[in-house]
């Protein structure tokens, strides 16, 4: 039922403005959390995120079809945070890509809207600065390549061309945060510290 | 049988990277083995807790904004089918009002935030400024009375709320952020050189974004360099050819007389603007002479409250850097501005403004508002 994605770039090409508005309104949210959570700051994931769909405006003259609009709109939108994150260490005025140590939780963790069952939202809840601050924690080559996939569900080839590396490191990169993150859990006892198979004999 | 290469085949099961048969052959493997089956559970539980927060909704800030780019940007494309060939982004600029005007049409359009929502007082930077609304309290109309009173007496209208101390505050940071910016000097954070031709400077929030030097600070930040003309992208290009542009107002010959006039005019100042090497986003068209690099300023909200355009202009006898800069008030009005053109310098101040004067040179001209600032595609020629 609904215009797909590609659908809407069409129509907007051709000089409908509404198609924008459908296709912006898709996509506001999702991008506006990657970059909330790939920056850790609101403002700047504002910004970012109103400068992405600027992009997408001046852009749409020159897309084509072959190129899916969410994976352009989130190569944008990686792209101009890593840009920003370069700037910022020429500036040097605060660490972005190295969160302090312990403590140091995103100011964005709000109770969702519409979740689960009230005794798992509200379990969920609690956890969620937790959950937050363990994505915060990831180095950013890995917490990008994490967003990329599992929030913004890009493949592993779309995230290696918006990345810049292959996707063999693409993945290793995964498996790396995946790790990162099970290991903060476990310290903070929300999962199981698991018992890595290295070595046992079967 | 060797766990060894196990860990990261189990890490690519509960990343869901393995292939069907794989998955299938390891998921049996684990089902007799303890330590797979414990490490797998492990990882797959952090793995569906992380991928389960929930979005962050986007604030409606900024969403009329960009409306508005979608319609001057569809607009053009409405001004390109009668067949003048019209470059997309000019056609952008000759509809700037039109433009205005399908904002003023959107922000009745567009429908508000939830009411009560935290949103629902946030002051839209553009809104106030295009076209006095029919019902105040359907709009967030900025009280910008005592804050710019500079600007001319067809002040926007505002609301009857007396503005909230908030508003004071983000004048004063955008005042100052203004001034920041006009002593910035020009090569400032230009170190990278994968540079993009739009960049968004950062938030003047925090004091500490001021200019303090990191010990990693580039040391040719300090504005003494002479005019260090980078190499320019387009060598060959000889400087009298400038590509036809039929529609254009007046003859090129007109239009480089009056130039020369104004420019012989002008005060002559240390030049300090650096002309960069051009580097032309692929989004932005042909490379644009007169504005090959671009830099907006924001406050602590977002809202531009500076842009400095640099380029070069075509001058007899060969082409000169251009630098020019504007800086707009919290209520998004353009406050004044100075062109640089080689080492001659043009003030717009109040007198201009007041008159209307926005064009101290053919080609080069001031936008009125920040909005037009954020939005306008790149002129291309004088």
């Amino acid at each position: 039922m609904d215009e797909t994605d590609e659908q809407l770039m069409r129509r907007f090409q051709r000089g409908e403005a509404r198609a924008f508005e459908t296709l912006m309104l898709r996509h506001r949210t999702p991008v506006h959390s990657f970059l909330l959570r790939l920056t850790g700051e609101r403002t700047r994931a504002e910004d970012l995120t109103q400068e992405t769909f600027l992009r997408l405006v001046r852009g749409a003259a020159g897309w084509e079809p072959r190129a899916a609009v969410r994976t352009w709109l989130f190569t944008i939108a990686r792209n101009l945070a890593a840009d920003h994150a370069r700037r910022q260490v020429f500036r040097a005025t605060e660490p972005l890509d190295a969160p302090a140590p312990g403590g140091d939780r995103p100011r964005h963790a709000e109770p969702a809207e519409g979740g689960p069952a009230p005794d798992e939202a509200a379990a969920a809840a609690e956890l969620r600065p937790l959950l937050e601050a363990a994505l915060a924690a990831l180095p950013p080559e890995q917490r990008e390549v994490f967003l990329l996939r599992e929030h913004a569900g890009l493949s592993f080839a779309e995230i290696a061309a918006a990345v810049q590396v292959n996707q063999n490191t693409v993945k290793s990169r995964m498996r790396y945060a995946l790790l990162a993150l099970r290991q903060r859990l476990a310290a903070e006892g929300i999962v199981a510290a698991g018992a890595p198979p290295v070595g046992g004999q079967p | 049988m060797n766990h060894e290469p196990r860990r990261d085949q189990l890490l690519d099961l509960a990343l869901g990277l393995l292939e069907p048969a794989e998955a299938r052959a390891l998921e049996a493997h684990a089902a007799g083995c303890a330590a797979c089956r414990d490490e797998l559970a492990s990882l797959r539980r952090t793995h569906q807790l992380v991928t389960s927060l929930p979005p962050v909704e986007a604030p409606e800030r900024g969403v009329a904004v960009l409306l508005a780019a979608a319609r001057q940007a569809a607009a053009s494309v409405e001004a390109r089918r009668p067949g003048w060939g019209m470059p997309r982004w000019l056609a952008g600029g000759a509809l700037g009002l039109a433009g205005a005007a399908a904002l003023a049409v959107l922000v009745l359009r567009v429908p508000g935030p939830p009411s009560g929502g935290p949103l629902s007082d946030e002051r839209e930077p553009l809104l106030g400024q295009v076209a006095p609304p029919p019902e105040p309290a359907a709009i967030p109309v900025e009280a910008t009375g005592e804050a710019k009173t500079g600007s001319g007496s067809g002040a926007a209208p505002a609301s009857s709320a007396p503005p909230p101390a908030r508003a004071v505050g983000i004048a004063r940071s955008a005042e100052a952020g203004a001034a920041r910016g006009a002593m910035a000097p020009a090569g400032e954070g230009r170190k990278e050189s994968k540079a993009d031709l739009y960049e968004t400077a950062p938030p003047i929030a925090a004091p500490t974004t001021a200019p303090t030097a990191p010990p990693t600070a580039p040391p040719t930040e300090t504005p003494t360099a002479a005019p260090t003309a980078l190499p320019t992208a387009a060598p060959t290009a000889a400087p009298t050819e400038t590509p036809a542009t039929p529609q254009a107002v007046a003859p090129a010959g007109e239009r480089r007389k009056e130039a020369r006039a104004a420019l012989a005019e002008a005060p002559v100042v240390a030049s300090r603007a650096a002309v960069f090497a051009a580097k032309v986003a692929d989004e932005a068209g042909p490379p644009c002479r007169l504005e090959q690099r671009r830099r907006l300023t924001r406050d602590a909200e977002g809202r531009v409250i500076g842009r400095v355009r640099e380029g070069l202009y075509p001058e007899a006898g060969g082409e000169v850097s251009l630098r020019v800069e504007e800086r707009f008030g919290a209520d998004g009005r353009l406050q004044g501005g100075t062109v640089r053109v080689g080492e001659r310098q043009f003030t717009v101040g109040v007198g201009e403004l007041a008159a209307g004067r926005l064009e101290p040179l053919p080609g080069v001209v001031l936008a009125r508002s920040a909005a037009e600032a954020e939005l306008a595609a790149p002129r291309c020629e004088p």
